[in-house]
């Protein structure tokens, strides 16, 4: 909806105005810094008496724990958690660059990073707390059903560019881990309500110590969501509840054992949009809006084991239920997981890591209006492996780590998956790094063994239907990257990472023969290339202790190449895989600490439009433009235990849309809104 | 369509306002107060001062004194900053961290100091009974450190650092450790580690 010269015309005018701001914030910062030095220099020189009686202040500060990685990694504390406003998971994703965030419609987003995005995005690995909850049905993961207390959070790792060397398959381009906190962080209750336009919800937990080594904690939570509006500001009708409730233990018997079982449940009902092909219809599509029942839960239990100071164990099992009804699928899905790893400082220069896995999947479809599987059940079966020396050389100044997985999948037979990386430790506060990686994701059974109703057409009173392919294989990917940080003590960080990505076997479709009449066939195949490189930006600065800024930056460009030319003519062939992605994108944190216990924060970002969005009937669609989105939050610590805080999210428009759905596709826009939150904890 | 123009200005605004308030805070800001981890980390590399090592242990070869951190980095990079200068025992301190809160046999030779974050609270055992004759100081800020057999335990009492010693944990090690710093700490006879097996 923005034009872009209107930028540069605005930035040319104010150029010299922003220049004398950010010069005398440096200046003054750089004063700051310099007088805190010398002040620093003097307290080595003070004796243990005088040690003992200063007074010290304890400040909260972030450990940046990523400095030592060589991988593009963000980490989302559960402090920017809190101060973004955020009341899921996906919307707090926003703030990392690299990845692309964009809400279909009031409860499906499509995440990915480095491209390829869409609401089935299948290059982004998903984990919480160390349980996969990307689907093997469909290649992707339903962000919708992902959510945990936010406040239990302890932070969010997302780690961009294949990490399948130790991960496995389908961490082509990325991981996310969310990672709970340990029940003995969150001993106490605690009570969250929120109200809003667009977003009610209230959660309690409760955390208590059971004996002298365990702790445990039990949750519930509640939310509804109104519906957004469609193409032409009209409600969409798209509104969803959900209930959730779960608990986590955290136990450590002796001093050689951790144990950590958690488990959850959640029922939610979903109203979504979908435009069903008709071949009665004059558009080909009906408009159907439809609850869909999605519920289920798992149950996951840890044993951490120290044999010595230099070898460490790791296993866990998990168990996961899902079930979802709705005109789309009709689908249950079991899963059953294990997972072993071992830990091993062999020597000085040789931190070594080995593991194996096993994850059975029970899949049972019904009939459902769109898509049918055949066979209906099926169990799928996944062996792993993986091995990874990190080597220090050259006393610390140089750290390689060497790694592959192994794998053994029903759906692609065996996989190898290497990466090597290599650090540069330049300097005490700087660190140069270079990765090549290869990576591949698996097909899913969507793939191989369903068919899909995607389009009508009335004018051959036929139906367009996507059919898998039993030699469909997996995608793969070589990926180069290389990546410079840098900070200046906590008050200052960058990170830098620029990646060039080649894919190979993408899926793509190919017209097939009709053998029926009214249905035109489109098969698909591992058709088509694509070559991606970009460059993403973090900084972090805390000009003052009361104050700071954050910046991220994404810039990302995709190629496309396929081995058949796309038919205009009969526009039978359809780029299912090439998702395509803003090719800018930047967010601007600020965060201030003011008086009287109150907090500010203001949220800038800006999103590129995406052209050429691989979407049948493209054509007719709105386009999905740039835009620019503001979320404030006025935070007010009233007391020790309460919390009080006003939001609006994306106030500069009434309305915008961020993405289109796929298939079946109905537009529908991002609504303004508005929420006032209260946090109780005692 | 003067949307972002708006946005813009506001933020202009904003940033305005806070290079006005700028100075005023760096006045305002409490000249004689310590940050806790800094505090920590001056103190742990000060006990280096009155420890006296085996001469086998500082006949290693080396030029520096390890100062190995064992776990997540409890301490921020200004603190790691303030002590990466100091010299003890005619030595230049090295900062070593052990993230995984895993060392092996070799790199544990390099340690004279260990620091044992709070991210190893569960495992202090294992951790203390692989140390328990090596002439290796240990420090931390977990609570009942001391009693566990750690060497040295910071506590924080009423916003000031103060610390307990054991004596026979550190006596078995092989170290030996000055007058004034018995003294001045709360003496705590703990477990020695490995006595009870």
């Amino acid at each position: 909806m923005y034009d872009l010269r209107q930028y540069k015309i605005f930035a040319l005018l104010h150029l010299k105005k922003w220049n004398l701001v950010f010069t005398s914030l440096i200046a003054i910062t750089i004063w700051a810094s310099s007088t805190q030095v010398a002040a620093e220099a003097e307290l080595t020189d003070l004796s243990i008496e005088e040690l003992m009686s200063r007074k010290v202040i304890t400040a909260s500060k972030t450990e940046q724990t990523f400095s030592d990685t060589a991988a593009a990694v963000f980490v989302i504390h559960q402090n920017d958690i809190r101060r973004s406003g955020a009341t899921n998971i996906p919307e707090a994703l926003r703030m990392v660059p690299g990845l692309q965030v964009a809400r279909v419609d009031a409860n499906k987003w499509a995440i990915s990073a480095r491209g390829f995005n869409g609401r089935i995005a299948n290059k982004l690995l998903v984990l919480i707390d160390g349980r996969t909850v990307y689907t093997p049905t469909f290649s992707g993961v339903y962000w919708e059903i992902q959510d945990v207390l936010l406040e239990d959070v302890d932070r969010i790792e997302v780690i961009r560019g294949p990490g399948a060397s130790v991960w496995g398959a389908n961490a082509v381009n990325g991981i996310i881990n969310v990672i709970t906190k340990n029940a003995s962080e969150t001993n106490g209750k605690l009570v969250s309500v929120t109200a809003g336009n667009e977003y009610q919800s209230a959660a309690v937990r409760y955390g208590n110590q059971f004996n002298k080594h365990g702790y445990y904690r039990v949750y519930g939570k509640y939310f509804r969501h109104d519906g957004f509006v469609d193409r032409h500001g009209d409600d969409a009708e798209d509104n969803w509840d959900m209930g959730r409730g779960g608990f986590r233990l955290d136990w450590t018997p002796s001093a050689e054992n951790t144990f950590m079982v958690q488990g959850d449940v959640y029922n939610g009902d979903i109203n979504q949009n979908f435009i069903v092909p008709s071949i009665t219809a004059p558009s080909g599509g009906e408009r159907v809006l439809e609850t869909a029942d999605a519920h289920g839960g798992s149950l996951l239990a840890r044993w951490d084991y120290t044999h010595s100071l230099a070898s460490r164990t790791s296993t866990q099992i998990y168990y996961e239920h899902f079930r979802r009804n709705d005109t789309f699928q009709n689908e249950t899905l079991n899963t059953i997981d294990f997972d072993f790893q071992h830990e091993l400082a062999l020597a000085k220069a040789h931190e070594f890591t080995w593991g194996v896995g096993y994850r059975l999947h029970n899949e049972k479809f019904g009939n459902a209006q769109l898509v049918s599987v055949s066979p209906a059940k099926r169990n799928l079966h996944l062996f792993s492996a993986f091995l990874q020396d990190k080597i220090s050389l050259f006393d610390d100044l140089v750290t390689l780590t060497i790694g592959s997985k192994f794998e053994y999948h029903t759906l692609s037979g065996f996989e190898y998956q290497p990466s090597l990386r290599l650090m540069w430790n330049a300097s005490r506060n700087q660190r140069l790094w270079a990765a090549f990686s290869k990576a591949t994701r698996t097909p899913s059974r969507g793939e191989k063994e369903s068919k899909v109703n995607i389009a009508a057409i009335p004018q051959f009173q036929s139906i367009v239907e996507l059919q898998g392919n039993s030699d469909f294989k997996s995608e793969q990917v070589l990926s180069y990257e290389l990546g410079y940080r840098a900070w200046l003590g906590d008050l200052f960080s960058f990170d830098i990472v620029a990646y060039y990505n080649k894919y190979d076997d993408l899926i793509f479709t190919k017209l097939g023969t009709i053998t029926e009449p009214g249905k035109i066939p489109l098969r698909i195949i591992n058709g088509e290339q694509a070559q991606t490189w970009g460059v993403e930006v973090a900084v972090d600065w805390r000009p003052l202790d009361w104050m700071r800024l954050q910046l991220a930056y994404t810039y990302l460009q995709m190629d496309y190449e396929q081995e058949i030319s796309l038919n205009t003519a009969t526009g039978m062939a359809f780029p299912v895989g090439d998702k395509r992605s803003p090719e800018h994108q930047a967010s601007l944190r600020s965060s201030f600490d003011l008086a009287y216990n109150t907090e500010l924060d203001i949220w800038v970002r800006y999103v590129g439009g995406i052209s050429d969005i691989a979407v049948f009937n493209a054509a007719q669609l709105p386009s999905v433009n740039s835009y620019v989105a503001l979320d404030i939050r006025l935070g007010w610590h009233v007391h020790n235990n309460v919390e009080l805080a006003l939001i609006g999210r994306n106030l500069t428009d009434k309305e915008h849309l961020e993405y289109l759905n796929e298939l079946h596709t109905f537009p529908t826009q991002v609504e303004r809104s508005f929420y006032a939150q209260m946090k109780w904890q005692f | 369509m003067n949307k972002p123009k708006e946005i813009s200005s506001w933020l202009l605004i904003i940033l305005s306002l806070v290079v006005l308030l700028l100075p005023l805070s760096i006045l305002a800001a409490n000249v004689d107060d310590i940050e806790e981890d800094i505090l920590k980390a001056i103190y742990s590399f000060k006990f280096g001062k009155f420890t006296e090592w085996p001469k086998t242990k500082l006949n290693d070869g080396n030029s520096t004194l390890g100062f190995c951190i064992l776990g997540k980095n409890p301490f921020t990079q200004a603190a790691l900053e303030t002590i990466e200068a100091a010299i003890v025992k005619g030595r230049k301190l090295r900062i070593m961290i052990y993230r995984s809160g895993l060392l092996s046999n070799d790199a544990l030779d390099e340690c004279h100091i260990l620091y044992v974050s709070q991210s190893e609270k569960t495992r202090q055992q294992p951790i203390l009974s692989a140390l328990r004759d090596k002439p290796i100081l240990t420090v931390s800020d977990i609570e009942g450190f001391s009693q566990k057999g750690g060497m040295i335990t910071l506590i924080n009492i009423d916003q000031q650092i103060q610390f307990q010693l054991n004596p026979g944990a550190i006596t078995r090690a092989g170290l030996e450790i000055s007058s004034k710093l018995i003294e001045l700490a709360k003496i705590v006879n703990g477990q020695v580690p490995g006595a009870n097996r």
